[in-house]
């Protein structure tokens, strides 16, 4: 046997000791998740805690989705369905949205030379330096005056216009200054030399972005993917302040209202949150394929 | 981190020409809220069908459920549409809306908030209507439930459930520590307090928190025993420093070196586990703590007790709280919400909502409800707590500023409690502070 | 103006009209954000100058007293502090696990599917859950960790992490490094697929080692993936709220409250919006200035 498989062997061991005790600790509350949504009220928060369910129960998925007994007696669980197709909708909706707006001005950033370019660029990254705190009301009533929606007239009055609908949730979601950015960090390792050859094959502006730049962003595609769809699956503040009928309720809305004061449906949070979560992994699944090394961009240059 | 904050990139976008409008309407909104409910007799049933919104975190609870369409049945005219926001964030949800001009017709809130929306002008003052109404009396109510929701002397909540502060206690390990029974004066409360507290064993006298609220909040019960007043009754002069009040403080803070300083940074809900686990013998609380250990903890079953809180030189005291029914002054249909509202605090009703609930474990704040046979005999775990309501005091001081104030205790207390000033000290402070507040 | 002024302008304006589809391509993020953002800054911009009691519908005019007491608002300047130290401590480290995790799981391991959706996993699972296991982890007298710290003999006397004054803000910024590091390691394996084979061919044909090619081919070539890590964590852990709401309530004695956390308090507890409005103002030109630094220092070193 050579030196040099050796010394592989030896390195992808070394990889194993490294992750594998590492991935148990972030593995750990998942887990405890998991088992406690298979648990009895009763027993989520016994000490030690149970790793194992000693009486595993299907109590807490049966309320959450008000199948059954333990539905009748569950709280606010008839929606639970309806929040998930929103959650799926709207994150769905989202994430394609952005994927395309994102990448082309990811793209004109990275790739184009013109005036006002590092201002605008600015100005888009300034667009998430505002705490949500304070752009709370303000956005409600931008959302509450957009014109000919929600019966506003066309000076935005009358109506309710964004509010509860599914316009307020996705349309603010469709551009975001955060994928934007990663995009065009990515997109800048792209070789100039490449596009440059594709304009003087008389391509335009548009062509050369959909058919040359975008099919190399793979990886990074798939990273804003799972990012996007993470955090509009996620948002929690805000729907709260755009729906108020439980028909738009999405899934993170719906999961909180088992948060309440001192009266906590655990068992039922615990199982809604781990239907919630799996859409994510899901996604994280699918798109994590993606990144298999150096096979789109080799051969480029040098 | 960096996803948190995506969320709000999301949360942000939509129409440059709607910014100078949305400005003017917002200018605009609010309205007068004295002149609703004006007339005589019975508020007129409405005559066309009208939709009302009803901001809650309770509307999914099967005895709401059951309220709501015993209401819908005897009111075809009026629907109740249930808007239900969690419970962690109906504060910002319901101002939001309030500054958006687009509030809820009627919302369930924390009673102890009352006060600050109507000294806002957001809420319909309730006196016309109580005034012409057969089923709700101004003097049915207990009177500390009532503070909560008068501002100026006038009503602009119905008080709907609430509960009293009392002392739960371990009887295993009172037994274990050779303790007869629950103690009932302060020095009787500190000698309990040692002798359960071992920190080898990791066991304790009681939990103690030095965060906000809770380290001011747990205070008040001493402080009404040792005879002490947060502010004067027109909430212009501050009284919380004065000697009463300092030796409830002394007594409170002395407390901590018998309660695990794990939990000092927590809150009253996180350490119901210290109770659970048998780290802490005696957990003072409101009657909620017996609903959540009922629910959560039950290999506890018969090991816990509840007893009244000890009684200081003054007498007994303890803190109360409650929520309450309230109408938003920018509301169009105040008579049908005023109808809706009235209809739910119809004794038997609140009744329904409170003690005879299944899972509930809050007082009615009805006195004639509060002192009926019916309650223990429904729910025997609230016998001590109603009958600690006449000690009962209201910790809500008729002014905007309160918040502010009481942040104030709360900050210099915790000071005390973690060692890093004198009780007394940490009054002074808080009075000199709040001073510059109410200027 | 001069002619040459002119001349300037003129080009300006015509390589505006050259390069017109970018602006086209930039339209619909422009329009979004400028509706939203333009009016969210110009709204809160004119509250710094009111009082505004949120539930009120006036808004009376104060001059410049937020601003005044803004300077002298001691507990905001600790805010300032306790962000910064989380932001110095969280960001590296979070970074930097990130890219140790991304460069181990781009190797040609059996299982690198599963190992990259568990390090990815905390990302997903709701903060409400995590913080429930965290608290016990950190628990003095049953914490896993004083237990095994007890065990090595690393500590004699039990830790109280959460409700300990100077240990409250390590123990908010390790569980916040938990949560961050399969989002930094997502953008970091993106990256390593834009690297070419051929230059590690190349630096191995020099007879580079394995350590000589991380160093000199794979770190420079993930210093744009760096910057953006860089930038958002910072603009994201100086806005960082949800952690600090949930674990510590910004106790204890303060030493965990954050900007973000004590405007939330200006706004929703005292109801002070102007106020709020003004601090989220210094906390917004902070990060603007933080913001254009780094791109700037960036470009000079061409990237």
């Amino acid at each position: 046997m050579t030196a040099t498989i050796w010394r592989r062997r030896v390195w992808l061991g070394f990889c194993y000791v490294v992750l594998v005790p590492g991935a148990i600790l972030f593995l750990a509350p998942f887990a405890w998740l998991v088992s406690a949504s298979f648990q009895h009220v009763g027993d989520i928060f016994s000490w030690p805690p149970q790793w194992i369910p000693k009486n595993p129960t299907l109590d807490g998925y049966k309320g959450f989705f008000g199948i059954g007994k333990a539905g009748e007696l569950a709280q606010g669980s008839e929606g639970a369905w309806r929040w998930f197709l929103n959650s799926a909708f709207v994150a769905g909706s989202v994430t394609t949205l952005q994927l395309f707006f994102n990448s082309l001005a990811a793209y004109t950033f990275a790739k184009r030379r013109f005036p006002g370019r590092n201002l605008i660029f600015l100005v888009f990254l300034a667009t998430m330096m505002v705490p949500p705190q304070v752009t709370l009301i303000p956005n409600y009533l931008v959302l509450k005056h957009v014109p000919f929606f929600g019966g506003n007239d066309v000076m935005g009055q009358g109506g309710h216009g964004f509010l509860d609908s599914y316009w307020g949730l996705i349309l603010p979601g469709a551009v975001s200054a955060f994928g934007i950015f990663l995009l065009r960090q990515y997109m800048m390792s792209i070789p100039d030399e490449l596009l440059d050859a594709a304009r003087i094959d008389g391509a335009g502006e548009f062509r050369v972005f959909w058919k040359v730049v975008l099919p190399l962003c793979a990886p990074a595609l798939a990273a804003t993917a799972i990012f996007t769809f993470t955090y509009a699956w996620e948002d929690f503040l805000w729907p709260l302040i755009v729906v108020s009928s439980s028909d738009h309720y999405t899934a993170p809305l719906g999961l909180a209202l088992f948060v309440v004061k001192n009266r906590t449906s655990w068992n039922l949070l615990m199982a809604g949150s781990v239907v919630a979560t799996l859409p994510m992994v899901v996604v994280f699944l699918i798109f994590q394929r993606r990144f298999i090394q150096g096979i789109s961009m080799s051969g480029l240059k040098g | 981190m960096t996803h948190r904050l995506s969320r709000r990139s999301l949360a942000t976008v939509v129409a440059t020409t709607t910014a100078a409008l949305a400005l003017a309407a917002c200018s605009t909104s609010g309205g007068s809220s004295t002149d609703k409910g004006a007339g005589e007799g019975p508020v007129p049933e409405p005559t066309s069908p009208v939709t009302i919104s009803f901001a809650s975190w309770v509307g999914a609870e099967p005895d709401m459920k059951t309220l709501v369409d015993k209401f819908q049945t005897a009111h075809p005219n009026i629907k109740i549409e249930l808007q239900n926001i969690p419970s962690e964030e109906a504060n910002e949800k319901l101002t939001a809306q309030v500054a958006g001009g687009n509030p809820p017709d009627v919302a369930f809130i924390d009673a102890s908030t009352t006060a600050q929306f109507a000294s806002r002008k957001a809420l319909v003052n309730l006196d016309n209507y109580i005034k012409r109404s057969e089923v709700v009396k101004a003097d049915a109510y207990v009177p500390a439930f009532k503070t909560f929701v008068t501002y100026e002397n006038s009503m602009y909540g119905l008080p709907f459930d609430g509960e009293s502060t009392a002392l739960f206690y371990r009887t295993d390990l009172f037994q274990a520590a050779g303790i007869s029974a629950p103690p009932t004066t302060w020095p009787e409360y500190e000698e309990a307090a040692r002798k359960l507290t071992n920190p080898a064993k990791r066991t304790y006298g009681n939990a103690m928190f030095a965060s906000s609220p809770e380290a001011a909040y747990y205070w008040y019960p001493w402080l009404w025993q040792a005879g002490g007043k947060l502010l004067s009754d027109d909430g212009k002069q501050v009284l919380f420093n004065s000697a009463e009040a300092k030796s409830a403080a002394e007594f409170y803070v002395k407390m901590a070196q018998y309660a695990p300083k794990d939990y000092l940074n927590s809150n009253s809900y996180d350490g119901r586990q210290a109770f659970a686990n048998g780290q802490v013998g005696m957990y003072v609380a409101g009657s909620w703590f017996a609903g959540t250990l009922g629910d959560e903890f039950p290999q506890i079953d018969g090991k816990w007790s509840v007893a009244p809180l000890p009684k200081g030189s003054a007498g007994c005291g303890t803190t109360i709280a409650g929520d309450a029914l309230v109408m938003f002054s920018q509301g169009k249909k105040a008579d049908a919400a005023w109808k809706f509202i009235e209809f739910l605090s119809q004794p038997d009703n609140v009744a329904q909502w409170t003690y005879k609930s299944k899972a509930g474990t809050t007082l009615p704040p009805i006195s004639s409800l509060l002192d009926s046979p019916d309650l223990v005999a429904t729910k025997p775990i609230l016998k001590g707590f109603a009958e600690a309501m006449p000690c009962g005091v209201s910790n809500v001081v008729a002014n905007p500023d309160w918040p502010k104030i009481e942040e104030a205790i709360n900050a210099e207390l915790a000071k005390a409690i973690y060692g890093e000033q004198t009780a007394a000290q940490a009054l002074d402070n808080a009075a000199a502070e709040a001073e510059k507040i109410i200027r | 103006m001069s002619a040459r002024g002119r001349g300037a302008r003129n080009g300006v304006l015509k390589r505006m009209w050259r390069e017109r589809s970018a602006y086209g391509f930039l339209a619909p993020g422009l329009i979004l954000f400028s509706i939203f953002t333009v009016f969210a800054l110009g709204f809160a911009f004119y509250l710094t100058f009111r009082e505004w009691n949120i539930l009120e519908p006036e808004k009376p005019f104060i001059g410049l007293q937020n601003y005044q007491d803004l300077v002298h608002d001691k507990d905001f300047g600790r805010s300032i502090i306790n962000t910064a130290y989380f932001t110095g401590a969280s960001v590296p480290l979070g970074m930097l696990v990130g890219l140790c995790v991304a460069l181990l799981l781009n190797q040609p391991i059996r299982g690198r599917g599963l190992l990259r959706t568990l390090y990815f996993l905390p990302t997903v699972t709701p903060f409400v859950v995590a913080a429930i296991i965290w608290k016990w982890l950190y628990n003095g007298d049953f914490g896993l960790f004083n237990y095994y710290l007890l065990k090595t003999h690393l500590i004699t006397e039990p830790l109280v992490w959460l409700s300990d004054k100077n240990l409250a803000m390590p123990a908010v910024v390790l569980m916040s490094v938990w949560t961050s590091v399969g989002f930094s390691m997502v953008v970091y394996l993106a990256a390593l697929q834009a690297i070419p084979n051929d230059l590690y061919e190349a630096a191995r044909i020099d007879g580079a080692g394995a350590w000589a090619r991380l160093r000199y081919v794979t770190w420079p070539m993930l210093r744009p993936s760096t910057l953006f890590l860089m930038v958002m964590g910072i603009i994201g852990s100086f806005q960082v709220f949800t952690q600090i709401y949930i674990m510590t309530s910004g106790g204890p004695l303060n030493r965990t409250t954050t900007m973000v956390y004590y405007i939330y308090e200006a706004a929703f507890k005292f109801y002070e919006m102007g106020y709020a409005s003004t601090l989220a103002y210094a906390l917004f030109l902070m990060l603007l200035v933080f913001t254009a630094l780094q791109l700037r220092l960036y470009r000079r070193a061409d990237v």
